[in-house]
């Protein structure tokens, strides 16, 4: 199925979590804030949440230099 | 009109900030925490902007590939280098005659904090390292005092204001320190020199809106910036429930030592850094994201050793390092943060 991911189009297995798809990225979610469909997701529900086609992330990692 | 009111005139007429936000600004003290590439260019736009008062904190040297993106240096300072608070220092004094410039080139650390901010209204985040942003949020919810987070690697930066005593704070973005190695920085993932400027640029308006006041509905929100394509984010960052900092009052970094501690070993210029514990690094990837930077020697499992111009850094899997050459703590804590990233 398909959905969007920082404003890109990503093609993912049906029914993948959030957490799971952060993971296949490499995108440790301790590190990272993700809005899903505009609601951003507690660290605890990132396992729970399963993703549906046309959904949209926001995935922000957290920025350390300076 | 006087000579100082003319020199913000135009700032001035901008009704939203006016003579008020002016003489607030011109009241305040500011401390601006680490002096280069985010923090350089927000300290210079507040004392050209008439902060009362500017505190510059810094534990580093300029070096000679900092002058790309830290707009306070020059070569001279490279050649020499001069420690970062005091050359920063020099320079605003030069720009802004009427702004008090208190430079402090050391490491901000639970024994000095309250000494070195004591008076601050404000505190700009301009540090490279995560442990000093998280003793610099438990400081400000002690203490009540707003500080502006501000990050900024490769294309890309993000911006926090942290109002107290209201969240979100920093652990409502980042609960834990992330292990040393997980983060980016900008000598792994590279820095386009305009970036940071541009994020310290809004730090700086940022402090300004606050001290101005009131508090303006978009404190408070995240904002990310993804420069190389245009991709700007507004996030409305809920304060977590079970905020240690925030929420629960706990103060972990400022009153437990839960940060990277630096002993110098005796005799031969070896300064040890050891990490919170707990940390496994993966010493070939290390490696791999530090290709170019100085020679390296990996023995996977056992060490991955750094010949850079100066010094040379021995990192263990378990995150401690030992780096020789540096001269003196703050600058092996420096080393340390620039390579393998707190």
């Amino acid at each position: 199925m398909k959905l969007q991911m920082n404003g890109r189009t990503l093609e993912v297995p049906e029914g993948i979590s959030v957490e799971a798809l952060l993971r296949e990225r490499r995108i440790d979610p301790a590190t990272a804030v993700v809005e899903h469909n505009r609601r951003v997701l507690s660290a605890d529900a990132l396992p729970s949440t399963l993703l549906a086609a046309g959904d949209e992330l926001e995935v922000v990692r957290f920025v350390g230099g300076g | 009109m006087s000579a100082v009111d003319d020199r913000h005139r135009r700032q001035v007429r901008f009704a939203r900030f006016g003579a008020e936000g002016q003489a607030r600004l011109a009241a305040a003290s500011v401390a601006v925490v680490g002096c280069g590439a985010t923090g350089g260019a927000a300290a210079e736009l507040l004392a050209r902007a008439g902060a009362g008062r500017l505190i510059l904190i810094d534990r580093d040297i300029v070096a000679l590939d900092n002058l790309h993106r830290q707009v306070l240096f020059e070569e001279s300072d490279a050649r020499q280098g001069r420690p970062k608070a005091i050359a920063g220092a020099e320079y605003l004094r030069r720009l802004s005659s009427g702004t008090r410039i208190e430079p402090a080139a050391t490491h901000l650390d639970t024994d000095n904090i309250d000494r070195l901010l004591r008076g601050t209204d404000l505190v700009v985040d301009g540090t490279d390292n995560v442990s000093t942003r998280f003793l610099l949020n438990d400081w400000c919810f002690e203490r009540v005092v707003p500080w502006i987070y501000v990050g900024a690697v490769g294309g890309e930066g993000m911006l926090l204001p942290i109002v107290p005593p209201e969240g979100p704070c920093l652990r409502c973005l980042l609960p834990e320190p992330p292990p040393p190695g997980t983060l980016a920085t900008c000598d792994t993932a590279g820095v386009l020199g305009p970036v940071p400027p541009a994020m310290g640029a809004m730090a700086a308006l940022e402090a300004m809106k606050i001290l101005a006041g009131p508090l303006s509905p978009g404190a408070r929100k995240l904002r990310t910036i993804d420069f190389w394509d245009w991709r700007v984010r507004t996030i409305e960052l809920p304060a977590r429930p079970d905020c240690p900092c925030c929420r629960r009052g706990e103060r972990e970094f400022l009153h437990a030592a839960r940060g990277t501690k630096v002993v110098e070993l005796c005799g031969r210029d070896t300064h040890q850094v050891l990490p919170p514990g707990g940390t496994a690094l993966d010493l070939a990837e290390l490696a791999r994201r530090l290709e170019g930077e100085g020679e390296q020697r990996l023995a996977p499992r056992l060490f991955l050793r750094l010949e850079l111009d100066a010094e040379r850094m021995t990192i263990f899997p378990d995150g401690r390092a030992l780096v020789e050459g540096a001269g003196n703590g703050d600058r092996a804590r420096a080393l340390y943060d620039r390579y393998v990233g707190t």
